[in-house]
């Protein structure tokens, strides 16, 4: 077992459900998320961020306006659809069940004698 | 000092240190190689630059001077390496893209890569072979080489379907193929590599292959030791042919492959080759250990297995999808099953069907080639020759490359959108429908009248009682003057500007007088009677009547037992020397010009016809009449001479000749007596004569496509 591939398998799922827990409390863009991200102590790699949003993009989950900056270029700022509302509803459930359910498992048994 | 420069990147100016500049560059197209089997690569490019510009901006906000290799490496090391973002995605890289996102994702996904389109990436010319192999999923070499190999033996017409391909469908960044590539294998080969390599492809053992190659050598080979065709020659040349062409064609393959196939020499190449999955990971361990080949081929078969089972069943369930058949679980999967074997039946049968087809279109063409000196004789203006190359072009190709293109639309499930297709088609077959009328009745009115013109032959006026007729020309033989005709043709001549016929006919009547006379009948079709005497004026054939003066010496004896030397003189005849052909000139046109030699011989005159006439002249009547209906009658006949060779004939005083021994007249009537039974007797004189002048009243001069043999109606009544 490779001990890299556990912990980026583990993450993987999370990503999604974080990033579009973070664009579902408002419309945000890239660099919000990554700073949001990594205030809250969870280290993820830009490149794999971009990707990301723009398979969930296609996937119709997202979908981005151009809003201008008050420096340089106008940015992408993203948001849920509907679609993607059910998605992140869907994904918040099962994050409920699996941590209260992992929490339990791990958490040592008093054990009766 | 290092130079600095400035830079637009994303829309933001910047100044960069070059090199690290020209270090950024090969970060992003590494990034770009790395998600190039992504859909929207350009547009995740798009956003990372953007956040590259983005921050670089930031250094420059907090006072740096300019973007140095510092501020890159903190960049990149912020967004990752590709390597790193693939361990991050480790899970996206082994299953279909983005599996995580669920159904909706994976239909996504299945739904873009329906759609046909040409690969703007990895192409040659036109990006359509590479198209197709990404669309197919395999190799683009594949169909190149297909390709390639199609348009030799297709005289072109799969070049025309590669154009016709590369104008209708739009060029897209399609992503590249990824899978066992096609490469020529340097390290296990006897000639080229090529058979390792097709072996590495298909994971099997070179030597198969090269037993597939060889196989029609050895065969022919041992068939020709055996030598087991002793007594047929036809099968033996049925194999020569069939196993020659396909010695030929494999070691055509073999060399068109070896030219066209790139040779594995990197590690990377070599991995490609057996289709091991390439990451940099895989490479380090492939170098470093060697690695555990058997277990990688294993693996990768595996997957191959897992892959195709996963894509027939995706189609299978596209297919039900398509039949839209609402039935249970069970059936569905029974329909599935049948939907895909039916059209594999029916890509089957109409592939075929198209083979024929261009097979046929080929004939057509190569038809045209050979008719093409033709040409000059067949069209009277510049309108009808305008309607013929309308009438092939639209009425003939247009169907045949309509049907190909829908053919090649239907097999790669091109969704039917584009009705002004079919509209195009229809539209110019139609004309071609049109054209081909036109032409059709332009022609037929060019036959509307017939002409003769009758002229004497002028004789020498000496009185004689006996004419020989005689072809004294030289055969007409093919003069070669087109290149695409070849071989020792006789009969007939054909140049640029004079086509010439044998096809004289002789007819015999009585003469109202004690004379021989002849005369040249010349006949032709045209528009309007004038046209066609015009035509019928411009044949020129050469007759002429010479007067032979033969002393003859007769040796007798007398009563006394001396021998007796008579000179005879003045045993003269007429000897009419008729030309091998006639000539029309390309001018003229060809409207079914022929021309008939009338003799008439005086009752009680006799005649004999030399075995040149049966020899060099021809004995088929093209008659072109037009009825009062407005139809046409067209008819072979083969009236030209019935009568014996060298037989003397006599002209009766009912206006037949008679042989002036009294056997049979006519030609054919001496065949028929020879394929009687040799011991029966002849029959007598008298019987003979009754039944050849009762031939001609029985048998009417005209008989449709009938050659100089008898007839089955005549053995039946001989």
């Amino acid at each position: 077992m490779n001990i890299d591939n556990t912990q980026s398998q583990m993450r993987k799922g999370i990503l999604e459900f974080c990033i579009l827990s973070i664009i579902k409390r408002g419309e945000s863009y890239p660099g919000d998320i990554v700073d949001e991200m990594r205030d809250s102590g969870l280290q993820i790699l830009e490149g794999t961020l971009y990707p990301l949003l723009t398979r969930l993009k296609n996937a119709e989950m997202l979908t981005y306006r151009w809003v201008e900056s008050p420096a340089g270029p106008p940015r992408k700022y993203f948001s849920l659809t509907e679609k993607g509302l059910v998605f992140y509803e869907e994904l918040g459930r099962t994050w409920q069940e699996l941590s209260s359910a992992v929490t339990k498992i791990i958490t040592p048994k008093p054990t009766n004698l | 000092m290092k130079r600095i420069i400035t830079i637009n990147l994303s829309g933001r100016v910047l100044q960069i240190e070059e090199p690290a500049y020209e270090q950024l560059q090969q970060y992003v197209s590494s990034l770009r190689n790395y998600f190039s089997k992504e859909e929207s690569r350009e547009e995740i490019i798009n956003d990372i630059e953007a956040r590259i510009a983005e921050q670089f901006y930031s250094f420059l906000q907090k006072g740096e001077p300019c973007i140095t290799d510092t501020h890159l490496q903190e960049v990149i090391a912020a967004m990752g390496k590709p390597e790193e973002i693939a361990g991050e995605e480790l899970v996206d890289e082994n299953s279909s893209a983005g599996s995580s996102m669920g159904q909706s994702k994976n239909t996504v996904a299945s739904e873009s890569k329906r759609d046909f389109f040409r690969d703007a990436n990895n192409r040659v010319l036109g990006g359509v072979a590479s198209g197709i192999a990404n669309y197919v999923g395999i190799d683009p070499v594949i169909i190149r080489v297909l390709f390639v190999l199609l348009s030799f033996s297709s005289f072109g017409i799969v070049s025309l379907v590669y154009i016709i391909l590369w104008i209708l469908f739009p060029a897209k960044e399609v992503e590249s193929y990824k899978g066992r590539r096609f490469y020529r294998n340097p390290d296990d080969r006897v000639l080229g590599g090529v058979a390792s390599g097709i072996a590495a492809y298909l994971t099997v053992s070179p030597k198969n292959i090269r037993l597939i190659f060889l196989a029609p050598l050895l065969l022919q080979i041992l068939f020709s030791i055996l030598n087991v065709f002793d007594d047929s020659a036809l099968a033996e040349m049925v194999f020569n042919l069939s196993f020659g062409s396909l010695v030929g064609f494999s070691i055509l393959l073999y060399i068109v492959l070896w030219i066209i196939l790139p040779k594995a020499e990197t590690t990377y190449q070599k991995m490609e080759m057996r289709g091991e999955p390439i990451n940099l990971e895989r490479i380090r361990q492939h170098v470093s250990e060697g690695s555990s080949v058997i277990k990688e081929k294993m693996e990768a078969w595996g997957k191959d297995v897992e892959l195709t089972a996963k894509q027939l069943s995706e189609k299978a369930e596209e297919l039900a999808k398509e039949a839209k058949q609402p039935s249970k679980n069970i059936f569905r999967s029974i329909g599935k099953i049948i939907a895909l074997l039916f059209k594999i039946f029916f890509f089957l049968f109409f592939g075929g069907l198209a083979f024929v087809i261009l097979l046929a279109l080929v004939a057509i063409l190569f038809a045209g080639v050979v008719s093409w000196p033709l040409q000059h004789y067949i069209w009277s203006s510049d309108y009808q020759q305008g309607l013929a190359w309308a009438t092939v072009g639209l009425f003939l190709l247009v169907p045949v490359v309509g049907f190909i293109v829908w053919m090649i639309r239907r097999l790669i499930n091109t969704k039917a959108g584009h009705a002004y297709l079919a509209w195009t088609f229809g539209t110019l077959w139609a004309l071609g429908w049109v054209s081909a009328t036109l032409f059709g009745s332009s022609i037929t009115k060019d036959f509307s009248y017939q002409e003769k013109i009758t002229d004497p032959v002028s004789l020498p006026a000496t009185p004689v009682q006996k004419m020989v007729v005689k072809v004294t020309e030289p055969e007409l033989e093919y003069s070669e003057s087109f290149s695409w005709i070849h071989g020792e043709e006789k009969g007939w001549d054909l140049t640029k500007d004079t086509l010439k016929l044998s096809n004289v006919i002789i007819k015999i009547e009585p003469s109202n007088d004690s004379t021989y006379q002849v005369q040249l009948v010349r006949y032709a079709n045209g528009r309007t009677e004038e046209e066609a005497a015009k035509r019928a004026s411009a044949i020129d054939y050469h007759l002429s009547g010479d007067a032979v003066i033969a002393n003859k010496s007769v040796i007798s004896k007398n009563n006394n037992g001396d021998t007796l030397e008579h000179n005879v003189k003045n045993v003269s005849y007429l000897q009419l020397n008729l030309g091998s052909g006639y000539s029309i000139p390309a001018s003229s046109k060809y409207r079914a010009q022929r021309i008939r030699v009338i003799i008439k011989v005086p009752v009680g005159g006799r005649i004999s016809f030399d075995e040149s006439i049966r020899e060099k002249l021809s004995n088929v009547e093209l008659l072109v009449h037009r009825k009062h209906n407005n139809k046409f009658d067209i008819e072979w006949t083969d009236t030209n001479i019935r009568y014996r060779s060298n037989i003397e004939y006599t002209m009766g005083a009912d206006g037949q000749l008679k042989a002036e021994d009294g056997s049979s007249v006519f030609f054919e009537d001496v065949i028929i007596e020879e394929t009687k039974e040799a011991p029966e007797p002849p029959p007598a004189p008298s019987a003979i004569r009754e039944k050849a002048s009762l031939t001609p009243a029985h048998f009417p001069a005209h008989k449709k496509l009938q050659g100089w043999g008898p007839s089955p109606l005549r053995l039946l009544l001989g």
